[in-house]
């Protein structure tokens, strides 16, 4: 997991991190030194909004939006001095980390839609609609979608998060909204 | 907000007409959607961050700074909109939940924090003396509870991420979940329910590509088989849904038990089923039992592991009956021993491996290894082990590239 941060265990008698033993004491306390403090600060106001939104185009769902996005944040956080490229980064982290929310959600997904079948929403029928549509695509055109057309990223940048070519993008865009358009139109004329 | 907009006005431009209409209601629908939620650090935004060292089991851990000692540091928004999204789409009441989340946050970004410093350190603490610090035992915050069960994977290849400990509440009409084995008569498999009261539908609404057939001859109420879309599953099974005639809505899922030749069988002992009074279920068959019974989990404790090449192990415990429904749409399922308890390995069609055992006392664990480290999988079977027996790796582990 390229975008992780180094992972600390919790669960054990001496913590571990990345699997080297830590003997309790004085410096397990974050030593953080008051100039990464203040990059990781400017980082984070710079770029939670975004990050939240972001989320909410790849997930259709704000809590859970939320939760990846500062997942992400801090895992970008965390390796700021060592990348050039922080915002293209954080990009990348986030449709990462909603793809493999997409990934292991799946079944719990179609849990929820069964227990709340034929429950109202708290959002409108329309919205509903769209996210129903939305969730149908594979998680690429979703992610192509959704980024360009709320997010505004440009396919380029789209491009690299997805690791594909500017013009995959494209097609991507062409068959999204295209199946878009098909389910939502079945959707009214039902 | 500016910018944003002159971003979105440059990226009009270029919009092919085509297809203005689905994009203008794309963007309504994520408004709606992003509408109220917290997107900056503003007033209203509320530390949560908890005071002193992260515990877990009693066990000092990392250190998370107290807000009052560093009021610059990223905060983790629980304002309005974390409270008012209580209830989400589903319903389901997440404030639990968004606190659990927040405090594993706050851990995270505490461990994330400290690993900046060692892993990176700046010129300026190279060479410098330590800072003399006295240390104080500051004042404990327990991420599991007390008496909450744990495993670790004492494995030299997967390094441990933090642990995360959500809570939810239920709502007062929380469906009911109950799992079967089902072993004889030509079934050999899992059957899973999932039980809802006063929700009678007049059709599924599964909201994509899926097939829905409605059953005819059905004892009571409608019924309706739902197959997945094709493209989404490796084996597409279908659900059974049957809107009963008291209003509830019983939802079925299998693993095994539906095949060309077992179909009808495994219809017929579905619609065969009745409410039960000591559970919610009663199936007619004496080969068919209950492995859990129970309303969704209050409790989900996860810890992602990470393979030192590639790969993921999820581990989970939770109180929720419906873990065993992990094996559901799994091609293969075979009897495995997971820290001494019975359990299952299931395989998957893209080659995932989902394991399930009964931890006792009505928890369940779950191991979700990722295709990547599937080979693997009796391995990391064999490593979970209950946290009293930890073995923690003594051979520093290089970290994933």
């Amino acid at each position: 997991m390229d975008d992780d941060p180094p992972p600390v265990t919790v669960g054990s008698a001496t913590p571990t991190v990345y699997g080297v033993t830590l003997v309790p004491g004085d410096h397990m306390r974050p030593r953080t030194t008051d100039t990464g403090r203040s990059a990781f600060d400017d980082f984070y106001r710079t770029h939670r909004a975004d990050a939240v939104r972001w989320a909410i185009a790849l997930v259709g769902d704000r809590a859970v939006a939320e939760e990846l996005a500062q997942d992400s944040l801090a895992a970008v956080g965390a390796k700021l001095r060592t990348i050039d490229n922080p915002a293209g980064y954080l990009r990348r982290t986030v449709v990462n980390r909603a793809s493999s929310w997409h990934r292991s959600n799946a079944r719990e997904r179609r849990r929820l839609r069964r227990a709340t079948a034929g429950q109202p929403t708290s959002y409108t029928s329309e919205t509903g609609e769209m996210l129903d549509a939305l969730s149908a695509l594979p998680y690429r055109q979703r992610a192509a979608v959704t980024l360009r057309y709320w997010s505004d990223w440009t396919d380029d940048q789209i491009a690299d998060a997805l690791d594909c070519a500017p013009s995959t993008v494209r097609v991507l865009l062409h068959r999204g909204l295209a199946a878009l358009e098909q389910d939502l139109r079945e959707e009214d004329a039902r | 907000m500016s910018e944003r907009n002159d971003r979105r006005s440059a990226g009009r431009a270029d919009r092919t007409t085509e297809h203005d209409a689905v994009i203008e209601r794309l963007r309504s629908a994520l408004e709606e959607v992003a509408m109220g939620a917290e997107l900056g650090t503003g007033p209203g935004v509320v530390d949560v961050r908890p005071a002193g060292s992260v515990t877990v089991a009693g066990r000092t851990t990392v250190d998370a700074p107290a807000a009052s000692e560093e009021p610059d540091a990223p905060t983790i928004a629980i304002g309005a909109t974390a409270s008012t999204s209580g209830h989400d789409r589903s319903g389901r009441h997440r404030t639990g939940t968004i606190l659990g989340v927040a405090a594993a946050c706050a851990a995270l970004i505490g461990g994330a924090t400290w690993a900046l410093s060692q892993r990176s350190p700046s010129p300026v603490d190279e060479g410098a003396p330590a800072p003399d610090v006295t240390v104080e035992e500051p004042p404990m915050t327990t991420i599991l509870g007390a008496g909450d069960p744990w495993f670790t994977l004492a494995s030299a290849n997967l390094v441990p991420g933090a642990i995360s400990r959500p809570e939810r509440f239920p709502a007062d009409n929380e469906p009911l979940f109950q799992s079967w084995r089902v072993v004889g008569d030509g079934l050999d498999g899992f059957l899973f329910a999932t039980i809802t009261a006063d929700r009678a539908i007049e059709r599924p609404e599964v909201g994509d590509a899926s097939t829905v057939d409605e059953l005819a001859g059905v004892p009571e109420g409608r019924a309706w088989l739902v197959f997945p879309p094709s493209d989404a599953d490796a084996f597409a099974a279908p659900s059974l849904w049957w809107s009963r005639a008291d209003g509830s809505l019983w939802v079925f899922d299998e693993q095994g038990l539906y095949s060309a030749v077992s179909s009808n069988i495994w219809i017929d002992l579905v619609l065969g089923s009745e409410q039960g009074s000591g559970v919610p279920i009663v199936l007619p068959s004496a080969n068919a039992t209950v492995i859990s019974v129970g309303i969704t989990s209050t409790v989900v404790i996860t810890q992602q592991y990470t393979g030192t090449t590639a790969g993921t192990v999820d581990l989970t415990v939770t109180d929720g009956a419906a873990a065993p429904s992990a094996l559901a749409q799994a091609v293969t399922v075979e009897p495995v021993t997971v820290a001494d308890r019975e359990g299952w390995k299931g395989t998957y069609g893209d080659g995932h491996v989902e394991v399930v055992w009964n931890v006792g006392g009505g928890w369940w664990g779950l191991l979700g290894i990722s295709t990547e480290l599937a080979e693997q999988a009796d391995g990391i079977i064999a490593a979970v082990a209950p946290t009293g027996d930890a073995v923690i790796p003594a051979t520093p582990v290089a970290p994933p590239p």
